[in-house]
């Protein structure tokens, strides 16, 4: 259980900044997801916390020890910090046993050893698959034995680098599952870095969004969606619905009409940019019903339901709308909408 | 830091020994027979490139990119004569057709000799190259042999044109087959001079200009590669191309032009070499000596090659793994064994060894000390290759996992460079047992190898004895050889399902700092 702090980290590479004085607390026994755009610096933060990046400027500790200080850099080795980086790394020259032995202590013979192995491999569903070599193993299986290799030493922060982006779209869902219950059944620190908001959202207990070398935001999921702390975490966690509009109060006047807020203290009344979630907007066929008329533009179906694209009906200037809907609907209807929950509102 | 240090000894001694001759330099440099001598070698080396161009990019299209008859067993056959030393290559020539001598003769040999040089590494660059690039430009309307000449070729050329950068330091180098072909090369003259008189400042200054030449083709084969390096842009493992149909008569012209090549290359030295055997065989042949040659031979390849790779495994990890200035002086230095020609740095060894290193001048140490400058590249190449293979992130998780530096060096850089190193070793084994003018110079007083017995037999024309040691020394050079292809080819099927950017082994070396040494 131990926590991570970073202090005004900072790391140039040339004249880009990876990391911009960030701070970042990570609770000991979470599970904190690092969201952001790819060249975001959220890798380069993680290999600082595992000790292969020297930060400029800035302190780290892990489990209340100080390993990255000006004059002070613990070697990799010494931190308890495994990683899990992209693609797994298994070492392709060890059968599956021998990689999950690798950070033990004892030999592989021994029953200790033997014991923490077998034990790592039932832990991730993978019992009886010690001697295979790691090319016989699917992208998800190698994935998994990649994070029994980092688990298995015990060690107090566990990183794992964009560790399913490798994986097709549906062993995702399902290993992102796996790896959480065995992130939990451990209790282990875990940082992990995804340019994913959905995997973000749904995996950690905390998502730090990061954009340029600064931390934005750091808050529980439901925060970071529902309440971002500016316009750029609003785009980056979601689908976003941008009004024009002003603000009177607890309410922000848009071509949707008065809309009810979330919080009032932070944006002073007047010209603001109200903002909802595509969920927001419910979409109705029968136009003769009260709400707003707007023309459908375009449907992308995805199942579940669909993301209808809309034009506003008789706004100046021309106001696009997204919504969500599972009503059959058409490019070229015309539909009521309205507004449901409050909107956020940002500086315009 | 010491590998480095021993690579740079012979050009040292070089410069040392031109800046004491002083206002002679300008005389010796100003023979008229200088110029002439200059002339006749860029010719041969010209010609044996371009040939060798021709016949390697050819030769690795038809193989790979057609359904030529019995394709996989000719990919095989063809590269073969790489186990044919020239030198035994041009002894069968002279012995069997005595008009084979000068410019024509030591064309003939060093082309069917060293076109492997430039087919090895088209082959591996031509299978692993995405066909998807071909396919665009036929959809754009290209003709096959236009999509052929503009875009495969193109595709190729890295890899081709650093095989033709070692057939033309080969060319530039080589001391036994123009010496027999009696055609007066560069090292031809170096070493007439050298033997002739007591005065060596001539020779010394010679081998300067030949290195200055040497350097001066290896920045120029560079420069022909600039901003044609490739990369595969996107993801995804790249496909096979389909192989091209040949007709009845197409193929029958490519399977007659194949075989025409193996024959020159391969089955002719080889049926010379056994008709002077049998020949030699009444008379008798020296078996004692055969013996002794044979294990001689072998002893020294074996020490020498340990020698090298224990030079060049630090080297390589070191410069595949960590970049700085330091690291790069460290290579630079080692590449500069590369850039001498093997009789150079013979010469420079024996001055180097009458003058500071008595004690050790014709002994075994300093011959080992050559072999390792001479070889030391085609080592650091090998290993530094396959250690790139392997992702730095793999050696990461080992860290992490609480693995010291070395304990990682141990238990995971090494292992998965093991392949790498091994074939490495193979090329600098193969390399010794067929290097000449280095051990003629340097070998232990009273000491002969399978070379330079052959090398004294011919010497004094008595090809029936001679041709015992070419057949030992062929039929010892083979192993290794097949060693390496095995190798290479393990090597290029984990590359596929690997890093397909990184070349796999030092046979087929498409970027620059890996290429090899020529014997």
């Amino acid at each position: 259980m131990s926590t991570v702090t970073l202090e005004g980290v900072t790391k140039a590479f040339g004249a880009t900044n990876a990391l911009d004085d960030v701070d970042l607390t990570v609770a000991g026994g979470h599970l904190t997801a690092v969201l952001g755009p790819s060249g975001c610096g959220k890798t380069t933060l993680l290999r600082v916390v595992a000790g292969f990046v020297r930060p400029d400027a800035g302190t780290v500790t892990v489990g209340g020890a100080t390993v990255e200080a000006s004059g002070t850099h613990v070697a990799p080795e010494r931190r308890g910090v495994a990683i899990v980086p992209q693609e797994g790394a298994l070492f392709p020259h060890l059968d599956v046993a021998a990689n999950v032995a690798f950070g033990l202590p004892g030999r592989r013979r021994d029953r200790a050893t033997a014991g923490r192995v077998a034990e790592m491999l039932a832990l991730i569903g993978l019992e009886g698959h010690g001697d295979r070599r790691p090319d016989e193993l699917s992208g998800g299986q190698q994935q998994r034995v990649a994070l029994a290799r980092a688990l298995a030493p015990s060690p107090g922060v566990v990183v794992l680098d964009e560790p399913f982006s490798a994986l097709d779209a549906g062993l995702r869902a399902q290993v992102r599952t796996e790896v959480r219950g065995v992130l939990r059944a451990i209790g282990a620190t875990a940082v992990i870095v995804t340019h994913d908001q959905e995997e973000a959202l749904s995996m950690a207990d905390s998502v730090a969004v990061m954009d340029r070398g600064r931390v934005l935001m750091h808050g529980s999921p439901a925060e970071v969606y529902q309440r971002p702390a500016d316009l750029v975490v609003a785009r980056f966690v979601g689908d976003l619905v941008e009004l024009p509009g002003t603000k009177a109060g607890a309410t922000v006047e848009t071509a949707l009409g008065v809309l009810p807020l979330h919080g009032t203290a932070e944006v002073p009344d007047g010209p603001v940019l109200a903002a909802l979630r595509p969920e927001q907007i419910r979409v109705d066929g029968r136009i003769e019903r009260h709400g707003h008329r707007a023309h459908v533009d375009d449907v992308v179906f995805q199942g579940h339901d669909s993301i209808v694209r809309l034009t506003l009906t008789g706004s100046r200037p021309t106001l696009r709308l997204a919504a969500r809907s599972q009503a059959p609907l058409r490019p070229g209807d015309d539909v009521a909408v309205r507004v449901i929950g409050p909107a956020l509102a940002y500086p315009r | 830091m010491a590998g480095a240090l021993l690579a740079l000894l012979p050009l040292g001694y070089l410069v040392l020994r031109t800046v004491e001759a002083g206002d002679r330099v300008g005389a010796i440099l100003t023979r008229p027979g200088t110029l002439e001598l200059v002339g006749r070698s860029l010719a041969l080396v010209g010609t044996v490139t371009t040939l060798c161009l021709v016949l390697g990019v050819g030769l690795a299209a038809l193989v790979t990119r057609t359904t030529l008859p019995g394709r996989r067993v000719l990919a095989v056959l063809l590269a073969l004569p790489l186990a044919v030393p020239s030198y035994v290559a041009a002894f069968a020539w002279v012995a069997a057709v005595p008009w084979a001598r000068g410019f024509v003769g030591a064309t003939l040999v060093l082309t069917a000799c060293t076109y492997p040089y430039v087919y090895l590494p088209v082959v591996a660059a031509m299978r692993g190259v995405d066909p998807a690039q071909e396919e665009v430009a036929r959809s754009l309307g290209r003709g096959p042999w236009r999509t052929f000449l503009t875009v495969t070729v193109r595709q190729v050329w890295p890899a081709a044109a650093s095989g033709g950068l070692l057939v033309a330091l080969y060319a530039l180098s080589d001391f036994g087959a123009v010496s027999l072909l009696q055609f007066d090369a560069f090292t031809r003259v170096i070493h007439t001079s050298y033997r002739a008189s007591f005065d060596r400042t001539p020779a010394a200054v010679l081998s300067l200009l030949l290195v200055v030449l040497t350097v001066l083709i290896a920045l120029g084969e560079r420069r022909s590669r600039r901003g044609l390096e490739q990369t595969r842009v996107g993801s995804g493992v790249s496909r096979r191309s389909e192989p091209l149909r040949l007709g009845r008569m197409a193929a029958a012209a490519a399977t007659a032009a194949v075989l025409a090549v193996l024959a020159v290359a391969l089955a002719f030295p080889l049926a010379s070499l056994a008709y002077w055997f049998v020949t030699g065989l009444s008379a008798g042949v020296d078996v004692e000596r055969l013996v002794t040659s044979t294990a001689t031979t072998l002893l020294l390849a074996v020490l020498g090659a340990l020698v090298t790779m224990a030079f060049a495994v630090p080297i390589g990890v070191l410069v595949a793994r960590h970049r700085s200035r330091a690291t790069s002086a460290i290579e630079l230095g080692a590449w500069a064994g590369h850039a001498l020609p093997g009789i150079v740095v013979a010469l420079a060894l024996v001055f180097f060894g009458i003058r500071v290193a008595q004690p050790i001048y014709q002994r075994t140490p300093l011959l080992l000390i050559a072999y390792a400058v001479l070889f030391l590249p085609a080592g650091v190449g090998a290993v530094r290759a396959s250690v790139a293979m392997s992702s730095p992130r793999v050696e990461e998780v080992a860290r992490s996992l609480g693995s010291r530096p070395l304990d990682v060096l141990r238990r995971v850089t090494l292992p998965l460079a093991g392949p790498g190193v091994a074939a490495g070793t193979a090329l600098v084994l193969l390399t010794i047992m067929k290097e000449l003018p280095a051990t003629l110079l340097l070998r232990p007083t009273g000491a002969n190898t399978l070379a330079t017995s052959l090398w004294t037999e011919t010497g004094v024309a008595a090809y029936a004895a001679a041709a015992p040691y070419a057949l030992a020394l062929v039929a010892l050079a083979v192993v290794p050889t097949l060693w390496l292809m095995h190798a290479q080819g393990r090597l290029g099927e984990s590359g596929e399902s690997g890093d397909p950017c990184e070349p796999p082994t030092s046979l087929d070396q498409p970027s620059d700092p890996h290429r090899r040494r020529v014997p």
